[in-house]
């Protein structure tokens, strides 16, 4: 056969939608977002898709973790994949998700992004690296109007209890739809437990157009393993001083920040953190030198018996 | 060679074998607890690790956090994986195939792999006597699938198989083991016993020293605050433990030589709602649960203290 | 030179285990291989073996133990029987999955229900997808031999897999026969010391087993693929070398008896094949065109060989001594190999499947007799009517 597979396997009127959120404590919002538009695209009689990143789970609290909505005018081809590799629409539900994580990977010219902060879209911008293809960012404080809800209820594709787009879910879902009406706003008002904050995302998210024009796009390959790419039967020699296969910095929507005139060398801070983020060399001066791992848990500012740690917004720093 | 036991957080030694990079939960009791018992263990030691949390969180995508060396073992087989380890390196040493210094040997379980799929495979690794120190790392649920219901999992505590709902309010309806006393009890091989808690590190790294030293099994039972399955905020693990403890939820106690002794009495118990009503696993509970739960602590803390006072 | 005995099948793999200088065992009694750990514990008792003897508290602990025992270093036995093989499932792919080249005997005993003492290779057989060397002895001294030559092909630095080396339970574990039993100087040349790739070690310290993600899943799993292409070439080495040590010469993958210008042949593995050979030998003296294929080894199933001499044949018999209910054809898992090897060939060589000595039932020589009159009887009127025949009520 002399046929172009890449040619003959293009959906175009597939709409990808890409939600990032922190594992546990918004994994039902991020849910909440691709699963009320996509019931919204099935309404319409579209073909839809909607799941969590298999891999991103079980999630752990505060890590990364992604949801992902597929609505398409066609039959989805693409049915049995991991992740959405192309996303039209990038949502995050929280606002330090900028820093570590590379949100707007892979996306298509003229893509949208929506995140939930106080901040606005510019000084969002200064966190993204590449924005290349991004079209439109729009900022809505969506946990000021519903707060996050944290449930273990829907987890593992089960159905969650709570029901679908109770908190910050909704109206995320509302602002997509605003910035990319690819489904009529009634059909996600009406996909969704909370239909007052749905409508007050849709009204009130700020979008600002990033781009206009575009260069051409082309789709990175898939990545394939080696058959050597891998050592003999997975064993791997084991670490120094930190496991750099596994940077944890981005978890972190907090940091701590330590004061040495209020510090009386108690090391409990030290003993408490399980990341091993502290250390120090004389008691009198704690080093929390390991930011790069620094999850943001906030058990060293906890222990802390004279409040000499402080948990500070990570969006707060530009490094 | 003998480890030192410490008398402050300045004695711990400064090195970690448990280092940063791993995928555990923002404030992990668990993973907070490994970083100690690594500490304690320091670098001559194998670390067997049953599935389980602190095996997937720390190992996704082919990496680990271990400065020593770590081998998976099946969540149903930590004992049995510990016993071969220990088992060839003392046929090795005796026939000459291997001339460095003994390793220790730490089996790091959760409650599943420890108290109910796993417990064959500890019962009979400290049947036989083997040299090795097994870990509990206790967080009250299979945690790692996403919260479900083990047998340590507190009485009316909900998990995604013990939902609260109209028919069932109460979510659980177990009472749960108490692993450390059904390993205390009938393994005459047994050669230390403890409990432990990140709320006392310096306790918690003695006992694993202690344990270490010990010529033969030892069992640690530790409970390891789980800020996703009790649903607290991930600042709280160490006050959670604290709590468990002045409440009576949980005991420290350590067994050597046939002798029991308390490492930790609170002055004057607090209720056991103080700890309840901080986590979301209890939120649902009514007066007349809580009052139940209460009850079964009392009749725990009567229990153990009756029991330590015989052996003591 | 060693020395002759009458041992049993058990006895022989023992003296086997003690010679290979095994450091770790891990026990656990069930029927009928039972007598290979008591063998080895009078042995420890008596001075003659140097070995932690583990008493584990059932076979899924047994495999646990030599998992860890093999990857602190040691050399490794355990072994199993029937239900006791099941038990232990879940520990079979990680062995393999993580190269430890731990060998483990199987008696071969029937499955429940119901309790059943009498041999079938259902159990032995169910295990074949577990990535571990596999193959049959048929009498004691092949116990003893497949015992040693395990060891070498398993512990070859080109294969680092597990093996199960099988014997029909009390046909070949209970009946002492005469075995030649090497001395140590021998084995010493046959079979180097144990040396992994990895291992558990503080002064090399490493992490065995960490979780992966699905694209991490084709190298791996890739990697154990090619680990078994390259034990078929170890395989032959190996046997080549056995033969020239220990002057007994075997053929590493299908052992051919009697089939110089054979019409039809039998092709099956493990004791029964001593029968089968006695039939063909009675046959031939009365001028019957008859003889007998024996799988020596089943995993890694060497396609090309099997399809090599089977399609010599105008018809082959596969004897299958287990039961896959529901199986293609409805015979055994040999006959659906056989038939793998022979395709694309066209309709030369003609298949057809028996099913025999269930539940440890023998399989008699009058039996083996209706076996080959089938055969002939195919290969007279060329048709093949049934896929399979289960004995004694469809032949």
């Amino acid at each position: 056969m002399s046929l172009d597979a890449k040619k003959l396997f293009e959906e175009p009127s597939l709409i990808q939608i890409t939600t990032w959120a922190r594992g546990v404590l918004q994994n039902k919002d991020a849910r909440d977002v691709v699963f009320a538009l996509a019931n919204a695209g099935s309404k319409e009689g579209k073909y839809v898709q909607a799941w969590e990143n298999y891999v991103d789970l079980p999630d752990r609290v505060g890590v990364p973790v992604r949801a992902y909505a597929r609505v398409s005018e066609e039959p989805i081809l693409s049915k049995y994949i991991y992740e959405n590799e192309n996303p039209d629409v990038v949502v995050l539900t929280e606002e330090a998700l900028v820093k570590g994580n590379d949100v707007l990977a892979g996306m298509k010219p003229g893509g949208v992004l929506i995140v939930n902060t106080k901040r606005d879209p510019q000084y969002i911008l200064k966190f993204l690296k590449d924005t290349t293809y991004l079209g439109t960012i729009g900022c809505v404080d969506a946990t000021g109007v519903a707060g996050y809800v944290q449930t273990l209820s829907g987890a593992e594709g089960a159905t969650d209890a709570s029901g679908i787009g109770v908190g910050a879910g909704a109206v995320l879902a509302g602002a997509v739809v605003k910035a990319k009406p690819f489904v009529k706003p009634e059909s996600v008002f009406s996909s969704v437990k909370n239909e007052q904050a749905c409508r007050y995302g849709y009204n009130e998210v700020h979008l600002m157009t990033v781009n206009t024009t575009f260069p051409a796009f082309v789709p990175a390959p898939k990545k394939q393993l080696g058959v050597d790419d891998l050592p003999f039967a997975g064993t791997v020699p084991s670490v120094n001083k930190e496991n750099e296969k596994r940077v944890t910095g981005n978890w972190r929507s907090e940091r701590p920040v330590w004061s040495k005139e209020r510090c009386t060398s108690c090391l409990l801070c030290w003993a408490s953190c399980p990341d091993a983020v502290i250390t120090y060399k004389t008691p009198e001066a704690m080093e929390f030198n390991n930011l790069k791992y620094c999850k943001g848990c906030g058990l060293c500012a906890a222990v802390c018996p004279t409040k000499a740690i402080t948990m500070v917004p990570e969006l707060d720093f530009e490094d | 060679m003998m480890l030192e036991t410490i008398k402050t957080l300045r004695d711990m030694p400064q090195e970690e074998y448990y280092v940063p990079g791993h995928r555990t939960c923002a404030g992990c009791g668990p993973a907070l607890v490994y970083r100690l018992v690594a500490k304690a263990a320091g670098p001559n030691t194998i670390f067997v690790g049953p599935t389980g949390c602190m095996y997937v969180a720390n190992t996704s995508y082919g990496c680990g956090p271990w400065a020593v060396p770590w081998i998976h073992a099946q969540i149903t087989n930590g004992g049995g994986v510990a016993s071969g380890i220990e088992a060839a390196y003392k046929a090795m040493m005796r026939k000459g195939k291997y001339t460095g210094e003994r390793p220790h040997v730490i089996v790091m379980a959760g409650d599943g792999g420890s108290t109910d799929i796993g417990l064959q495979a500890l019962s009979g690794m400290i049947y036989r006597g083997h040299d090795v120190l097994f870990i509990c790392y206790d967080n009250e649920s299979y945690a790692n699938t996403g919260i479900q219901t083990s047998p340590t999992t507190p009485w009316g505590a909900v998990t995604t198989f013990t939902p609260s709902g109209p028919a069932v309010p109460e979510g659980k309806r177990l009472w749960p083991k108490d692993n450390a006393q059904m390993i205390a009890h009938g393994h005459p091989e047994l050669k230390y016993l403890a409990t432990a808690s990140p709320a006392f590190p310096v306790d918690l790294f003695n006992k694993v020293r202690k344990g270490l030293n010990a010529e033969g099994p030892a069992y640690l039972h530790i409970q390891a605050p789980c800020p996703k399955g009790w649903q607290f905020p991930s600042s709280k693990t160490i006050e959670m433990a604290k709590l468990a403890l002045d409440t009576g939820m949980f005991q420290l106690y350590e067994l050597e030589n046939g002798k029991y002794k308390i490492s930790y009495m609170p002055k004057q118990r607090k209720p056991v709602d103080e700890y309840l009503k901080l986590q979301g696993r209890f939120k649902h509970l009514k007066p007349e649960h809580i009052e139940k739960i209460q009850n079964f602590v009392d009749q725990k803390v009567k229990a153990i203290e009756i029991e330590i006072a015989a052996l003591s | 030179m060693g020395k002759k005995r009458l041992i049993t099948g058990v006895v022989a793999t023992a003296e086997a285990v003690r010679l290979a200088d095994v450091d770790v065992i891990s026990s656990y009694p069930i029927r009928p291989y039972t007598g290979i750990m008591s063998e080895l514990a009078r042995m420890i008792a008596d001075g003659e073996l140097d070995a932690e003897f583990v008493h584990a508290e059932g076979e899924h602990a047994q495999l646990s133990v030599v998992y860890g025992a093999s990857a602190a270093g040691a050399r490794t036995f355990t072994g199993s029987s029937g239900v006791g093989v099941t038990y232990a499932m879940e520990v079979y792919s990680p062995i393999s999955g993580e190269r430890f080249p731990v060998q483990m005997a199987i008696a071969d005993r029937t499955l429940d229900p119901p309790g059943d003492f009498g041999s079938e290779h259902t159990e032995a057989e169910s295990c074949r997808d577990q990535c571990w060397i596999q193959g049959w002895a048929a009498t004691p001294q092949e116990a003893l031999d497949l015992t040693l030559l395990y060891y070498r092909i398993g512990e070859d630095p080109r294969v680092l897999l597990p093996q199960y080396a099988c014997q029909d339970g009390y046909f070949v574990s209970h009946i002492a026969g005469e075995v030649e039993i090497p001395d140590e100087g021998q084995v010493k040349e046959f079979l180097p010391p144990y040396k992994n790739k990895h291992s558990l070690n503080i002064y090399d310290p490493m992490i065995i087993g960490a979780q992966i993600e699905p694209e991490m899943g084709p190298p791996l799993q890739y990697q154990r693929y090619l680990a078994v292409q390259e034990a078929k070439k170890v395989i032959a080495e190996a046997y080549k070398e056995f033969g020239e040590i220990f002057g007994r010469k075997y053929s590493p993958f299908v052992e051919e008896y009697m089939t110089d210008d054979a019409e039809v042949v039998i092709f099956m593995q493990g004791a029964h094949t001593i029968t089968a050979k006695n039939v063909a030998q009675k046959l031939r003296n009365h001028g019957e065109k008859v003889g007998v294929v024996q799988l020596r080894t089943f995993r890694p199933f060497n396609t090309e060989v099997v399809r090599d001499v089977l399609s010599k044949f105008k018809v082959v018999g596969v004897v299958d001594n287990s039961v896959n209910f529901g199986i293609a054809g409805d015979g055994g898992v040999l006959l659906s190999e056989a038939r793998t090897a022979l395709y694309g060939l066209g309709d030369k060589t003609k298949t057809v499947g028996f099913v025999g000595g269930l539940g440890g039932e023998v399989i008699t020589m009058e039996e083996f007799y209706k076996m080959y009159a089938k055969l002939k009887e195919i290969a007279k009127t060329g048709k093949v009517e049934k896929n399979s025949y289960w004995l004694p009520y469809e032949l």
